[in-house]
This record gives C-alpha cells, structure tokens and sequence, in this order.
C-alpha cells in the first residue's frame, strides 16, 4: 500500500500525526511518509504541535529521532529552533506568531538535513501555518504531534490523521491493545444520522449545546460543554445531544441516567476524551455516541519495540490493530513491507 | 605551585567537560543507591559490578548499611569516562525580562490597564501544594510577595486535587487571564498525561488561545512544558516575580489585554 498514493486517491492534504503515547513512533512514521513523497516527487511542508526533532527527549534524556527534510520541503518552525536545524534553509515569510522560541518562521529547505519543529502549540497557530506551507508548495502538510496530545486531529484543520501505537503502552500485545482501544476508538465512531443531523442543525451551526426533544430543538449559550449540561431540566423524550466542546467522563456520567436510549453527538473525534469505562458505561446505558464530522485514519504505524529497551512481537501487534480497523493500513515504518489491512472487514464488527 | 601550572589546573575545556573530585578532569563521581539484598560482601560486590556495568571506571564502595531486613544501601565512588560539549549546549529558557513587584504592577496598569486574573491549582491526584503556594499565597517565599499581594492581579488558588475539569470551569466562571498548573507527584510520568489532558481540554472547550498557560514543578522544564503545549515551564527555584514577569509579557505579546 502506498500512504501518498492512498492520500491522492482520497484527496487528503493534510495529515496530523498523533500518538497513543509519548514514544509511540510519530516521528517515525512521519519520516516515512516524508520519504515516500520525496521519492515520488510530493514537495512535503512540515509543522509540529509540540517541539520536535530535538537531540534528546525532554523526560528520558535518550536519543530521539531526528526530522528529516529533503530538499524542496516547506517547513515552519520557531526562528530559534531552525536555528538547531542542520538543513539548509531559504527563509521565506515570518508568521505573526510569537512563540518562546522566536517569531515562527516558513523556510525552504535548500539542502536536505534535520530540521527541530518547534513554536506552533495550538490549533489557532495550525490555522495560520497550514497555509502558508501550502502557498509555497507544500502539496502534502504534515503536523507532527507531542505526546498523546489530540489537538491537532480536528477536522477543520486535517484531511486525515496517522495513529501511531507503540510498545511502550505495555509489555504484552494485549496491554497495548487494551491501552490503544479509547484512543483508536474515537476515531472508528460513526458519524450522526440524517435525520438528528437536521434537527440539531442550528446547534452544530452555532457552536452550542443542543438536544432534540421530541419535535423540539433547544439551545443553550455559551459555547463548551464544560460549563454543563441541563440534563436534570430535560423531559423523558429528549433523544439526542449535541456537544461542542469537550466530552467527558464527568458530563458522560451525567447522561447515563437518562432516561430512554441517548444519541450523543460529538462535534469531532478529537472532542471525546473519554476513559475506556466511560465510553463503555455510555453503551451498557443504552446509549451511543457518534460525531457530526468524522476524521480518517490514513495509517495506523505501529512500534515493537519500546524505547525502555524490549520489543513485542511484531506480526502480533500489527494483526491485532489490523482485526479493528478494517482496511486501514497498519505498518511498521521501519518494516514498510509488512503493511497489512484486514480488507473488507467491517469496521463496527471488529471493535471490540 | 608555579603560577602557570594554577592556571592549567583551575581552567576547563568547555568542549569537553566532565565530572571533578579530587583533580581537574579526574571523571570522579559519587552515586546512592538502594539494593534489594542484605548487606554484606555479596551486596557491595554486587553494587561495585553494576556500577561497572554503567561504565564507571574503579568503583569503589565507601559507604554501605542494613536498611530493614533485606535492603542495602550504598554509597559508591567511580570515574566517569565520558565528556559533553558544553560550550555548544542551547537549553530553551523563559524569554522574558524579569521585574520586580513593583515593577510587574505597574506594567500591568501601563500596558494591559486592568487587573489580571490567574488561576493556580496542583492537579489531577497530587495533593503536594508547596510549589503553587510559594507561587500564589500572600506571604510568597524567599522574601518575595506571592501573587495574592499584587494589587493589580486577582490570585486564585484552587489548591491540590484539582480535576483537570474543575480548573477549567473555574478558569471560566472566573474569567482567567493565565492558568498556573503545578505537579509535583511524578511516578510513571503521571504529570505529563495530566499536563498533556489540560491542553486537549482547554483545546475542546475552545479556550487554549484566551490563555496564558504555565507548568511548573520540580520535573518541569521551560523544554517540556513547549513541548506539550503550555507557554512556558518553571522548575524548582522559580518565586512569584518570575511566573508573573512571564505571564504579564506573554498577555501583551499575545495582545491579551
């Protein structure tokens, strides 16, 4: 499977990175498909969430993995931070981003190197980023993450994400598995139906909590779902919500009791930032939840061997996310050839 | 000892540094550690190897004891072979000038021309408020105020425990300028899931943007907090003109004001 080909086919331009865990293999996989648009001739620009290509890691002290811009690439970084790069750099634009490394700068690389990504924290500075890199040719942009950070996976920022899944969530398959299950899942949930769709139109519109109440639709201001949600006030026929901001175990908990059978809607998938036994407490309810907008998995790149020094079996790791996701590739970036899809499966069938 | 010869002795090659003891680049380092053995021969044996398998050169155990029934601890010396380059290190720090009370409250009445307001809580389980307090409470530390004593900020010290949630809906029943964020409790890395699970929520919710958003703790450096997406990151020693020589520049680089 070709990860650019498979971006060109679906017309997906944009693509976050985004790990189960710290160490999970984002750089990794971003490397790879850096390597792959280069050779087929894909000028790459390039960004991170966090602060990336750094010598060492911030909490272990260990070596972390360079990232690598080949010549022609677009990259946007603090002016501090490209100053560490070893590529060499045409400077293009100054962005009116202010960070604590510098003002974030759009660079050409002239010669191919390592470059450190740093400056661009929120989904407001991607928002500024994203295109200019495109403006100067990057055909394909590419935001690597920090952490387990979701942030940067918001549909109105990326066509697709990369989920990276590495050994150091645990020391056994199932132990990954099990950790990777709530961070995988969110982006498998489906999507609102058509007909609740219409009904909390206004609400999704307006970026406001709404809930379908038989033939009635009701909003609430301000805009978060933080600041609660009037679930005592509701009537038995309220059939569907929809949430905005952040959902969560403590407003999923709030819900449970409700009482006929409860359609959340999450805005997107990197909106829900529900534990495993909240999600799981929501369906034994009666309940489910979907999103108004979801976001493809371009790949799932998964990492054997944990940076604590042991490896797990590779093939195992690599079947066991291919059995939930159905014909989403799932890779080793530094094995590429044994990318494998459980092709034709279907995707709610296979979740656990 | 010949003037030349002094100077030989007292001067470092930057690009090359390593530990010292007894005699400029002698490598010598001291290490303390626990063994799950009994004390005796075998366990300073067993010390001595591992501190070998490290790559100290002559390690040497010069203190050892009993702890209960079946711990030793020792205290080993050893050569350390290795150098870094110091001269060419580059360690992000906090870029911002630094004031004094004084001096903070009157560039808050100058530049942003109202009060501030900011928000501390040590959260998720950690229950240690010694960092967040020398910060916030009035009698500050080390012989400056904390941020309580600021006539132009309003402090708001949530204390320990604090849900990730429950921060942020203080932070918005409150109308925060800057959220302080201390964790102190570092077994397993919890502090970076709870710091890196504040930044999605705020990010959901919408909010990152309106905020000026610092970590701070004994674990977190200006590197780490960038990099999980805070806007600066204070360590241990840091006193409340510090946070807020940082916080009050931030708001108006940001135009925050």
């Amino acid at each position: 499977m070709d990860l650019v080909g498979r971006c060109q086919a679906e017309g997906w331009n944009r693509i976050a990175f985004v790990g189960a865990t710290k160490h999970a293999g984002k750089t990794t996989a971003l490397n790879h498909l850096v390597a792959e648009a280069h050779a087929k001739g894909v000028a790459v620009g390039l960004c991170s969430i966090g602060l990336d290509g750094e010598r060492l890691d911030t909490i272990l002290g260990v070596e972390k993995p360079a990232v690598h811009a080949p010549e022609g690439a677009i990259v946007a970084s603090a002016e501090r931070a490209l100053a560490e790069s070893t590529a060499g750099l045409e400077w293009l634009e100054v962005l009116p981003l202010a960070s604590p490394l510098g003002a974030v700068a759009v660079c050409r690389v002239t010669r191919a190197g390592s470059v450190v990504l740093a400056g661009v924290r929120q989904r407001a500075h991607l928002r500024i980023v994203l295109p200019r890199l495109e403006t100067y040719g990057a055909r394909l942009q590419l935001v690597d993450g920090a952490f387990d950070r979701i942030a940067a996976a918001a549909p109105a920022l990326v066509d697709a994400v990369v989920l990276a899944v590495g050994a150091v969530a645990g020391r056994t398959v199932d132990a990954i598995l099990r950790h990777a299950r709530p961070f995988i899942q969110r982006f498998l949930l489906p999507t609102v139906p058509g007909d609740l769709r219409n009904r909390l139109a206004m609400a999704q519109q307006r970026q406001v909590v709404g809930w379908v109440d038989g033939t009635d639709v009701h909003v609430i201001e301000p805009s978060g779902t933080l600041a609660g949600v009037p679930h005592h006030a509701w009537t038995p026929d309220v059939e569907a919500v929809y949430l905005p901001g952040a959902v969560t175990d403590s407003l999923v908990s709030g819900l449970l009791a409700h009482g006929r059978p409860l359609t959340v809607v999450a805005a997107h998938p990197a909106q829900v930032l529900l534990s495993e036994s909240s999600y799981r407490k929501l369906l034994q309810a009666g309940h489910c939840l979907c999103v108004w907008e979801t976001l493809p998995i371009l790949a799932v790149a998964a990492n054997p061997h944990s940076i604590e020094g042991y490896d797990v079996p590779r093939q195992a790791l690599l079947d066991g996310l291919s059995a939930w996701l159905g014909d989403v590739p799932v890779f080793d970036p530094l094995h590429p050839d044994g990318i494998c899809t459980q092709a034709g499966a279907s995707r709610c069938e296979k979740m656990p | 000892m010949s003037a030349e010869h002094q100077t030989q002795i007292a001067k470092a090659d930057l690009t090359r540094i390593r530990p010292y003891g007894d005699t400029m680049d002698d490598g010598k380092v001291q290490l303390s550690f626990s063994l799950p053995v009994p004390d005796g021969p075998e366990a300073v044996e067993a010390a001595r190897q591992l501190a070998a398998k490290m790559g100290l050169l002559h390690p040497t155990v010069v203190h050892h004891e009993q702890m209960g029934t079946e711990f030793t601890f020792v205290v080993l010396y050893g050569c350390c072979v290795h150098t870094v380059d110091y001269a060419h290190i580059e360690v992000p720090k906090v870029d911002s000038t630094r004031m004094d009370f004084y001096e903070i409250n009157q560039f808050i009445r100058d530049r942003i021309g109202r009060k501030i307001t900011v928000v501390g809580a040590c959260t998720g389980t950690d229950a240690h408020t010694v960092g967040i307090d020398a910060i916030m409470n009035m009698k500050g530390y080390h012989g400056e105020y904390g941020l309580e004593r600021y006539p132009e900020i309003l402090a708001y010290n949530l204390g320990s425990q604090v849900e990730n949630e429950e921060l942020v809906r203080k932070a918005v029943e409150l109308g925060a300028d800057a959220l302080l964020v201390s964790q102190v409790v570092t077994q397993k890395d919890v502090h970076i899931h709870n710091l890196s699970a504040l930044v999605d929520l705020l990010e959901a919710e919408g909010l990152r943007e309106r905020l000026v958003l610092v970590a701070g703790g004994p674990r977190i450096t200006h590197e780490l907090a960038l990099e999980l997406g805070y806007d600066a990151g204070f360590g241990p020693g840091t006193l409340a003109p510090d946070v807020a020589s940082f916080v009050v520049q931030e708001m108006v680089r940001r135009n925050l004001v």
